[in-house]
């Protein structure tokens, strides 16, 4: 009975809230509560119990690093790398996607990329209101990019939250991981680009297209003619982020110096050398909403584990008369299909109780990772479940894109949806490609 | 005064791994101007350049790059097609097919016309004076940039150009700027019969109530001729509503 | 005085009125070429057509006063004590400005020796310096000459 009204609220709620964006955190809070409520009548014990359960490590993470981004955008960083990464490509319509999405991809592994994502699309978009911009190539520009930033946020530790969760859980060390998620992460953007290479070809060929990228240079030069690297603070904050990824990298993830402490002394340094400016993004840029629905998270899914539903789950898993590569492979596809459709922190948050179990049969790694970028693959299959989905369909409006036909071109659900189909099959499938090839090593 | 948004610094938005509930903007449909627009080669790429450039700005980019890319008949092309709707575009079409160039932006004389002001509220976006006023001015002196346009303006990136030296002003808070020792700036586009063409944006912060909260009431021709198409980005007004005129500086 | 009315602008400068005479009799109270342009223009180009010119006479005449008697000393306005002219800024956005008053406020001797007591003063004082900038300010300019016309 327990297992059935516990599970039934943390499915509800994930269902709910994705089905009702708009009220998101009253569902999830009150889903949350009404978890504790029961848990608590359930004699499974109450709200104090469920915190305590609560990986706070990883909201502090989450915490430092974004703060630690904050500090790259007062440096101005992401704006001047976009700006040059426009000139880069030519503004051309495969150079745009090509060089945006490495770009991303890169700085998605290392930090938050919504606070990139937000310097980065205006310019993106700019380029694409200059050439008038098909609706065919604004997708697969914005999906390739969008995607990227899903596979570099999976190809660290710290990159995305997924990640971040198993660094924190002391499921992984910080290189054991980084070895493996950062070439398969790559190999899945490189199919990626030569799929949206062969997409935004014909897109290319248009006569006034060197025209247009010619104005599209010249205007992003005088539109950000002013934006200058903060070098100073750039440095200060780059040494010292070094410094934690050192930190991150060689201190043993079971001692005293977890990657949670490594990330709130080291934010806090970097921001010292501008107290003024620390002190505003403390106060200003720490996002409690995401603080406050992933903790709600935690507290359904920590309800839902101590009634034993999750041993259940994976017991049944690994109980399928089927060989363990197989029941591996059936389970990377359920978290690709449930981060669609739940999106990567619930999914992530639920299921890593069932890899935990997996885990102790097949090898750790394998299965982690593996879980990692099948998460990431769900993630970009709808434009719901990439949390950068909706930051870009926002910006795309309001750039009021139009076509030469004259047409508004949107970025919604549906036009993103062929390039996350795609982009779906191809991380899966490395995903899966990856874990067979590591159980064949193994 | 508004507070200023950090330079190019982010919205506040969500961390990694939750999910975001930005209010959905409305999305009407193109209307029949955007839709000619964006049919014309370069006109939506245009619209945005002078929105946060300035039409005057704007149209010299415009015209230097694609008489680099088509020479003089490309030029010509651009004037035929946007001209009708952007009139400074038309007139700068047409003095540099008469083989006139970019004027040289000189804030000297501005500066003198501001000569004991304390703050400076700008009206209007035209980029190069802009950052020659900034230059020109000594750094005590408070500059404040009226974020009212009729056009689509992304006003941090505008202002992120200048650091934290232009200060953004709202339209409901602008005489916060006024003083004894104040000035209200306009950019001029050209100007013919005592009338000056102006955007509209100076006839809301320049009525009868505000004329004696501002020392100087100052216009700074950027044009240095007005268009002969009708200006529907601009509006008239007498250059005697201004207490100096300071016309372009030519090469 | 001008030969024939001038056209009736909204705004706009009158040509024909010479402010020439009003100048110099305020240089000696606003020192500041630029504060006195200001607040001419005030009077003399802002506001209704027919209290421009009103005042305009008025000033003019008042100035063509002085003029026709030199000083036994100069005017010492420092010296005389002064009610602030404030502008009327909306009151949401009034503490932002540093300097939201006229380079000119009204002088208070005069009223003082000319009204009953204070309250009197108060009272005139509170009405020469209300309605629009351009009535108040011809108020303070005509005190000051009459202050420097009181001193010859």
């Amino acid at each position: 009975m327990p297992a059935l009204v516990l599970t039934s609220i943390l499915v509800l709620t994930l269902a709910l809230q994705a089905r009702f964006a708009a009220y998101r955190m009253m569902l999830v809070l009150a889903g949350a509560g009404l978890s504790c409520l029961c848990s608590a009548t359930f004699g499974l014990g109450g709200s104090r119990v469920l915190l305590a359960d609560v990986p706070w490590d990883v909201l502090v993470l989450l915490v430092a690093l974004g703060l630690l981004s904050e500090a790259f955008v007062e440096a101005r960083l992401f704006a001047v790398l976009a700006v040059r990464a426009a000139e880069l490509s030519r503004a051309s319509p495969v150079g745009i996607a090509l060089v945006f999405a490495v770009g991303m991809y890169a700085v998605s592994a290392l930090m938050n990329n919504l606070t990139a994502l937000v310097l980065v699309l205006p310019i993106v978009l700019i380029i694409l209101r200059v050439a008038s911009a098909s609706q065919r190539q604004v997708s697969w520009t914005l999906g390739t990019l969008l995607v990227a930033c899903n596979l570099g946020g999976a190809a660290t530790p710290i990159g995305d939250f997924p990640a971040m969760l198993l660094l924190g859980r002391g499921s992984m060390t910080f290189s054991a991981y980084l070895i493996r998620a950062l070439p398969t992460t790559a190999l899945g953007l490189l199919l990626l680009l030569a799929v949206a290479w062969v997409s935004l070809r014909a897109t290319s060929a248009r006569s006034s297209g060197e025209l247009r990228a010619a104005i599209s240079r010249a205007l992003l030069g005088a539109l950000y003619r002013g934006v200058r690297l903060d070098t100073r603070l750039l440095s200060f904050v780059s040494v010292v982020f070094g410094g934690m990824l050192l930190a991150w990298t060689f201190l043993p993830a079971s001692g005293p110096y977890s990657a949670d402490l490594v990330g709130w002394v080291g934010v806090l340094v970097a921001l010292a050398i501008r107290p003024a400016v620390g002190e505003r993004v403390v106060r200003t840029k720490v996002d409690v909403e995401a603080v406050l629905f992933l903790l709600a998270l935690f507290v359904m899914v920590g309800a839902v584990r101590r009634t034993g539903v999750f041993s259940t789950v994976a017991q049944a898993l690994v109980g399928l008369p089927v060989s363990p590569p197989l029941q591996l492979v059936m389970f990377l596809v359920l978290v690709g299909v449930v981060t669609g459709v739940f999106s990567a922190g619930p999914s992530m948050a639920a299921l890593l109780e069932v890899a935990a179990v997996l885990a102790t049969r097949l090898p750790p790694h394998v299965v982690y990772v593996g879980l990692a970028l099948s998460v990431c693959a769900g993630s970009s299959l709808f434009l719901t479940a990439a949390t950068s989905g909706p930051l870009a369909q926002s910006l795309t409006e309001r750039a009021h894109l139009v076509s030469e036909s004259g047409e508004r071109v949107r970025f919604g659900f549906a036009e993103f949806l062929p390039v996350g189909v795609v982009s779906f099959v191809v991380i899966e499938g490395v995903a899966i490609g990856y874990a067979l090839l590591a159980l064949a090593w193994t | 005064m508004s507070e200023r948004s950090p330079a190019a610094s982010s919205a506040r938005i969500p961390l990694v791994g939750a999910p975001l509930s930005l209010p959905r903007t409305p999305e009407p449909p193109p209307d029949v101007e955007e839709r000619a627009l964006a049919r014309t080669d370069l006109g939506s790429a245009f619209e945005l350049a002078s929105a946060e450039l300035g039409f005057a700005a704007a149209s010299w980019l415009f015209v230097e790059n694609v008489a680099k890319v088509g020479g003089d008949a490309a030029v010509r092309a651009l004037g035929d097609e946007l001209g009708t709707t952007f009139s400074v575009l038309d007139l700068v079409v047409r003095r540099w097919l008469e083989g006139r160039r970019r004027p040289h932006v000189d804030a000297g004389r501005l500066r003198s016309a501001l000569h004991g002001v304390r703050r400076v509220l700008v009206v209007g976006v035209e980029a190069e004076h802009l950052d020659a006023l900034a230059r020109a001015l000594d750094p005590t002196v408070r500059l404040g940039l009226l974020t009212y346009r009729l056009q689509r303006v992304d006003w941090p990136r505008v202002l992120a150009n200048f650091g934290d030296r232009i200060e953004p002003v709202d339209l409901a808070e602008f005489q916060g700027w006024a003083g004894a020792r104040s000035g209200l700036l306009t950019f001029v586009y050209g100007e013919r019969h005592g009338l000056v063409n102006v955007l509209s944006a100076f006839l809301r912060v320049s009525g009868p109530d505000v004329r004696t909260q501002f020392r100087e009431i100052i216009g700074w021709d950027v044009l240095g001729a007005a268009p002969d198409v009708y200006p529907r980005y601009l509006v008239e007004t007498a250059v005697s509503d201004l207490t100096a005129f300071v016309p372009l500086a030519e090469r | 005085m001008a030969k024939s009315a001038p056209p009736p602008p909204r705004s706009g400068q009158l040509p024909d009125l010479d402010r020439e005479a009003v100048d110099r009799a305020l240089a000696t109270v606003v020192p500041d070429a630029r504060d006195r342009a200001f607040v001419l223009r005030c009077i003399l180009e802002e506001g209704p057509r027919h209290h421009r010119i009103a005042s305009w006479a008025l000033l003019r005449a008042l100035a063509g006063l002085l003029e026709s008697r030199p000083p036994a000393a100069p005017l010492e306005a420092e010296a005389i004590p002064t009610e602030p002219l404030r502008m009327r800024l909306p009151p949401s956005v009034a503490q932002a400005s540093e300097d939201a008053a006229f380079p000119i406020g009204i002088p208070k001797r005069l009223l003082a020796r000319s009204l009953e007591d204070d309250e009197e003063t108060a009272i005139a004082l509170e009405a020469l310096a209300d309605g629009p900038p351009h009535h108040a300010l011809a108020n303070a300019v005509m005190l000051w000459l009459m202050e420097a016309l009181a001193g010859r």
